[in-house]
């Protein structure tokens, strides 16, 4: 499947995905559930979150995490923008945060301001300029503290100086 | 009131060309229904009985008279010539095709005016009180916070979809026109000590299915951490709230099933975790935002109006107005002028294009261009001088709007029912007709005096029932419909839901059994006791016997 980056670049996924249940292969960048941490992984360790988690009242170490994913079961299902802000805010992840499951183009500003940095577009349904377009649709934004937009916050442009 | 800079205006013009290439992709068929309707619902467009409605943000119930004129030319252009003022201070019109609502939503923007986020599982436009700047009873205009948290909440990043739709109101005052207990966040403005102000943030009030009076989670929140605190409450409900069941999915369920101390505990623990907003930018962007709110400058008047007392005098019609239908402004010399869009027989809330533009040359002529729109339906000239009164109510007479029955029997909340919403299980405009007709004395509404009727056509409590001293709510039974009544219900500062009275009304026997209520109400209340405060002595026995008693 296709990864889309919050720059618009659309790159092949090398993570491997590995089940609750499989053994974690020998060499590889793997994503396994929440539950199986700590663990020791032959590459880059990435993390899976379901999006019942509380991710800011998690004892979740981030220090060693080079990816987390989280999930959108329905477009309709906003808790995983409250999770990416936690997970940027409360716990300073500084690593690549993924949206990953039912996704529609006309999210990612939301899903790119709190904090998102690649998508994983489960679907050929929209053309890619559909994606990289609503990349840009907006561009302002009147929110003020979430950092890693690539939106300009209205309140600091007006207040500058 | 306030305008939009450069970054307002850019922000809306963009969203209206986002939802226009929208729209092209739905009407190309390449986005589905199901994945549309989340995309139009953020922009006030929905799909109702016989077509598409499109409700128009109206923030915290203050326009100006351009702004209300292009409402009224909308109409015209793309609708049937009328519009339905809501009871959240908006405006609905019910037939523009989608393929117009894009230019809609442009032409609104011309004019600083949006459709975002007036439905959808998002926080909704923020209400305020509609007198609010001018109330003789107000510490201080909560307009400049309205307009904070109308930006705050516009295209919210994190709380886009939420498990429901989400709903803030604010007042100023002491006496609660703005409905704050009966929110998802109401918020009331206190003072302290040192003059400084502070909100009480009250959580879980609401109507629909579940009726329930909001409990107060803060008595005195400093302003400048109001944002930081509502993004705590909507943390938690966008993590915990129910999304299993839409008719638990509203914040008043999570608080419910969890209780209100541990809801508390929760808001408060996110609150001390999440960095705040920059405390000093926020008063820089709230002084910015409050200059723009700063009073007219009003003339020095006399309380004495020797020329109105002779107008009163010389016509009684007009002296009933102006004690039915005017408020105490805080300017001396100066009144509050309600206008009622609640003709006898009429359809609570509709104006005619003619009727938006007498409106908006009225505003320019006699009140610094502004109007409001209240929760009960009606619009507001907010800054009139006594003197003028006379012509104002000659020429709304003229044109329908010169009924005296504010807060009256004949001043009706009803939602649209099943002529329009598909939701609904009965109609409400008929039974709002009917009544009105009945009650269409205005000497007679004066004696029966403050009595709020609302009528609801199902029960998801659009028409506020539950709150009505009387209510309504529309049902059906085996293919018809009828009518339940509920008494005791008050949206005010002591509020309280209505009691179900007994076995329901068909469409036929409703109006009688109104006038059965009124007339024992009359036949037992004290001195000067109102409808609601004999209810609240006497309880329902008497009207239950009323109406129930075996001839």
């Amino acid at each position: 499947m296709p990864l889309l980056e919050r720059n618009g670049q659309i790159s092949d996924d090398l993570w491997i995905a590995v089940g609750d249940d499989e053994d974690l292969p020998a060499q590889g960048d793997t994503i396994v559930s929440y539950g199986r941490l700590p663990l020791d992984a032959p590459g880059r360790l990435g993390i899976s979150l379901s999006n019942d988690l509380d991710v800011g009242g998690l004892d979740l170490q981030v220090d060693g995490l080079s990816l987390i994913v989280l999930n959108f079961p329905s477009f309709a299902d906003g808790r995983a923008y409250s999770q990416a802000r936690a997970l940027r805010q409360d716990l300073d992840y500084s690593g690549e945060l993924r949206a990953t499951g039912h996704l529609l183009p006309d999210q990612l500003g939301f899903m790119v301001e709190v904090g998102f940095d690649s998508f994983d577009l489960q679907t050929d349904r929209f053309p890619v300029e559909r994606w990289t377009e609503a990349l840009e649709a907006v561009t302002l934004t009147y929110h003020r503290h979430l950092s890693r937009t690539g939106q300009s916050p209205i309140i600091a442009a007006r207040h500058a100086g | 009131m306030y305008r939009y800079d450069e970054f307002d205006q850019t922000f809306v013009d963009q969203r209206v060309e986002q939802f226009r290439s929208q729209t092209s992709r739905r009407l190309s068929g390449e986005l589905t229904e199901e994945e549309f309707k989340p995309i139009r619902l953020m922009n006030g467009l929905y799909l109702q009985l016989h077509g598409y409605m499109l409700r128009v943000a109206i923030p915290y119930g203050t326009l100006n008279a351009l702004q209300m004129r292009t409402l009224a030319d909308i109409s015209e252009t793309y609708d049937k010539g009328y519009g339905h003022f809501t009871t959240r201070q908006n405006i609905q019109y019910n037939w523009p095709k989608l393929e117009d609502t894009p230019d809609i939503l442009a032409d609104l923007a011309s004019v600083e005016m949006h459709a975002i986020q007036t439905s959808g599982n998002c926080i909704r436009n923020v209400t305020a009180d509609h007198w609010a700047g001018v109330a003789a009873d107000e510490l201080a205009d909560p307009r400049p916070v309205a307009e904070l948290i109308r930006q705050w909440s516009s295209l919210h990043p994190e709380f886009s979809f939420l498990p429901r739709k989400f709903k803030v109101a604010v007042t100023g005052a002491p006496a609660d026109r703005a409905a704050v207990k009966f929110h998802d966040i109401g918020l009331r403005m206190h003072l302290n000590d040192a003059g400084e102000r502070g909100w009480e943030v009250i959580v879980g009030g609401g109507q629909g299915r579940t009726p329930m009076v909001g409990v107060t989670v803060r008595e005195f929140l400093p302003e400048e951490e109001l944002l930081g605190y509502l993004e705590a409450i909507m943390r938690v409900y966008n993590l915990f709230g129910r999304r299993d069941n839409k008719y638990k999915a509203r914040i008043k369920i999570l608080i419910h099933e969890t209780g209100a101390e541990e809801f508390s505990r929760l808001v408060e623990e996110e609150y001390a975790r999440a960095p705040r907003p920059s405390v000093e930018v926020e008063r820089k962007e709230l002084d910015r935002i409050s200059a723009y709110f700063a009073p007219p400058q009003y003339e020095t008047l006399s309380a004495l109006q020797p020329d109105l007392e002779g107008r009163k005098l010389e016509n009684p019609e007009f002296a009933r107005w102006v004690r039915t239908n005017v408020g105490a402004h805080r300017v001396t010399g100066y009144g509050i002028v309600n206008i009622s869009l609640k003709p006898a027989g009429g359809i609570p809330g509709d104006a005619t294009a003619e009727q938006m533009r007498t409106v908006a040359d009225l505003a320019e002529r006699f009140s610094h261009s502004e109007i409001r729109v209240s929760h009960h339906q009606n619009l507001v000239l907010p800054d009139v001088k006594l003197s003028d009164l006379h012509e104002i109510w000659t020429v709304l007479s003229a044109d329908g709007m010169g009924e005296a029955n504010i807060g009256l029997l004949g001043d009706i909340i009803a939602c649209p029912g099943l002529d329009y919403c598909a939701l609904a299980t009965a109609r409400s405009i008929p039974i709002a007709q009917s009544i009105s007709r009945q009650f269409s004395d205005p000497s007679r509404l004066e004696d029966i005096g403050p009595l709020r009727v609302n009528i609801s056509g199902c029960i998801n409590a659009c028409g506020h029932h539950h709150v009505g001293h009387i209510g309504i709510l529309g049902l059906e039974k085996k293919g018809k419909e009828f009518y339940q009544v509920t008494l005791g219900g008050h949206s005010g500062t002591d509020a309280s839901i209505g009691g179900v009275l007994g076995k329901g009304f068909s469409e036929d026997e409703i109006a009688g059994a109104i006038e059965t209520i009124v007339d024992t109400y009359l036949g037992i209340r004290g001195d000067s006791e109102s409808f609601l405060e004999c209810i609240r002595r006497v309880g329902t026995p008497p009207f239950k016997e009323a109406l129930y008693a075996p001839a």
